[in-house]
């Protein structure tokens, strides 16, 4: 952990917050440019079957679990745009990043679809 | 930021006109509607008896319920018309001139009826068997629509009982269980005709010939009574709304007690299994013997069942979810449409009917069917 830490500060102090926020928000811009389609198609057959409710729900999470990987992935391009051979490690943090913020989507997808749907649908 | 712009732009460039259309293709609303699969509803959600003879049923009684999408997107009208449980029709006229809302007010009226037509016609079911079950009938016109033109249209809500109407001598005509006695030649070419206030069918009319505005006596919901002048509208020369007549219940004169509980789900075609459900909460023994037993069709005061629509649907939905048998209007009049289609439907979607899809014309049958199953 500590570790991890520290190598967070190096990534900081190498690229400054400025370049990390540029670099997050063009993967964000990016990759939801890509993958809203895919949230659209899901959301309308849901509609259309919603009797199959809990694999739509689920293909909507695996989406949103995609979209924060390809967020992640886009920032590390853009990173390593910027300083080519940088002397931090940012793809090891970002995949790191990446990984806490899909196993929480998953815990809320998970929660969503044995709970909260057989709770509120109709 | 500007890295990735610089980056992808070539590709981005290429894809700019597929993605747009992409977006149009999911985006745009087409006036089409869909109907398409539901669910099963636990009748036991909608109507509690107060009524113990400790006879818990272990199956339940299930309505069908479909969705309906109106105006969808191109891609979604793609996906259900290339799909064997969904089906496209152009917008009906009803969707043109409703709204949502207006959609949903409607189907709820229609489902509060149901549920008391249902009641009525579950306690005369089993008043013969068990004395001590009494329930009273009581007929009211209520508002069932609303065109956009009606002039208190915000003061009048769906569901509210019309009371009275003050004709254009000033006479009140009080609008009462027995509509025809107030009816006269609907259609004579007669100047002595102040008013008519007649029962089509189900539907009223009234013809009022001489003025424009007219005092109208409602009841809402809460039981107040309010009055309001309604002009006609001078394109349609209509007030803009319509009454139905509806057979209900007299709560004080009936016993058990009833409670009917809100949901989201809408519409009169509940109204069969709803029945069977209070009866089968009525009547000694357990009806369901251990089934999941769904199905469709409305009720009528007199216990006869009534055309539905959204028949594949139903029959798929139920399918799905593993109903054990499954009721379906089967009319002897007329035509046997909803029950031909149920059987199309079955041969469809794969599914033999013999023994899961039953067709009955009355509530009796259902019961019959029901208690032959635990013989």
């Amino acid at each position: 952990m500590k570790k991890l830490v520290a190598e967070t500060s190096a990534l900081i102090k190498e690229y400054g917050w400025n370049n990390l926020l540029s670099a997050f928000l063009g993967g964000f811009v990016f990759s939801t440019l890509a993958i809203f389609p895919l949230y659209i198609i899901f959301v309308e057959i849901l509609l259309l079957f919603s009797y199959l409710k809990e694999l739509w729900f689920a293909l909507l999470f695996a989406t949103a679990i995609g979209h924060i990987a390809l967020i992640n992935v886009m920032a590390i391009k853009a990173l390593l745009i910027k300083i080519p051979v940088p002397l931090s490690n940012p793809k090891k943090l970002l995949q790191i990043h990446a990984a806490i913020e899909m196993g929480i989507v998953l815990i809320i997808g998970v929660i969503v679809i044995v709970f909260v749907i057989p709770m509120l649908w109709v | 930021m500007n890295e990735l712009a610089e980056k992808y732009w070539p590709k981005v460039k290429l894809l700019i006109v597929p993605y747009l259309v992409l977006m149009f293709l999911l985006i745009w609303p087409i006036d089409y509607s869909i109907y398409c699969p539901g669910g099963l509803a636990n009748v036991s959600d909608t109507v509690i008896i107060d009524y113990d003879d400790d006879n818990s049923a272990i199956g339940s009684f299930s309505t069908t319920y479909i969705m309906t999408l109106k105006r969808p997107s191109f891609f979604q009208f793609i996906v259900a018309y290339f799909s064997s449980v969904t089906e496209t029709y152009s917008l009906s006229v009803f969707d043109q001139t409703h709204t949502d809302t207006e959609s949903y007010q409607i189907s709820q009226l229609q489902k509060t009826t149901s549920v008391q037509v249902a009641i009525l016609a579950a306690y005369q079911a089993i008043e013969a068997v068990k004395p001590e079950i009494t329930v009273t009938e009581i007929i009211k016109t209520l508002v069932s629509d609303k065109a956009a033109y009606l002039s208190a249209y915000d003061q009048i809500e769906y569901g509210d009982e019309f009371i009275a109407l003050a004709g254009d001598n000033g006479t009140v005509l009080p609008f009462n269980s027995e509509p025809q006695e107030l009816c006269k030649d609907n259609d004579a070419n007669n100047d002595d005709i102040v008013d008519t206030v007649c029962s089509l069918s189900d539907a009223i009319v009234i013809n009022t010939r001489l003025l424009q505005t007219y005092t109208f006596t409602f009841r809402n919901a809460s039981g107040e009574d309010y009055t309001v002048e309604l002009t006609k509208d001078t394109d349609t020369g209509k007030f803009g709304f319509s009454f139905t007549m509806y057979h209900l219940v007299l709560e004080t004169e009936t016993s058990p007690d009833f409670t009917a509980l809100s949901s989201n789900i809408g519409g009169p075609s509940g109204g069969l299994m709803t029945a069977l459900y209070i009866y089968d909460c009525l009547a000694t023994g357990d009806l369901t013997n251990g089934l999941t037993i769904a199905g469709t069709g409305t009720i009528n005061y007199d216990g006869s069942v009534g055309y539905i629509g959204g028949v594949k649907q139903k029959i798929a939905t139920a399918y799905f979810f593993g109903a054990d048998v499954f009721f379906m209007p089967y009319m002897v009049d007329e035509t046997n449409i909803n029950y031909l289609e149920a059987l199309a439907a079955c041969e469809e979607l794969g599914i033999n009917p013999d023994g899961w899809l039953i067709g009955v014309t009355t509530l009796q049958e259902a019961i019959d069917y029901l208690e032959g199953l635990g013989e």
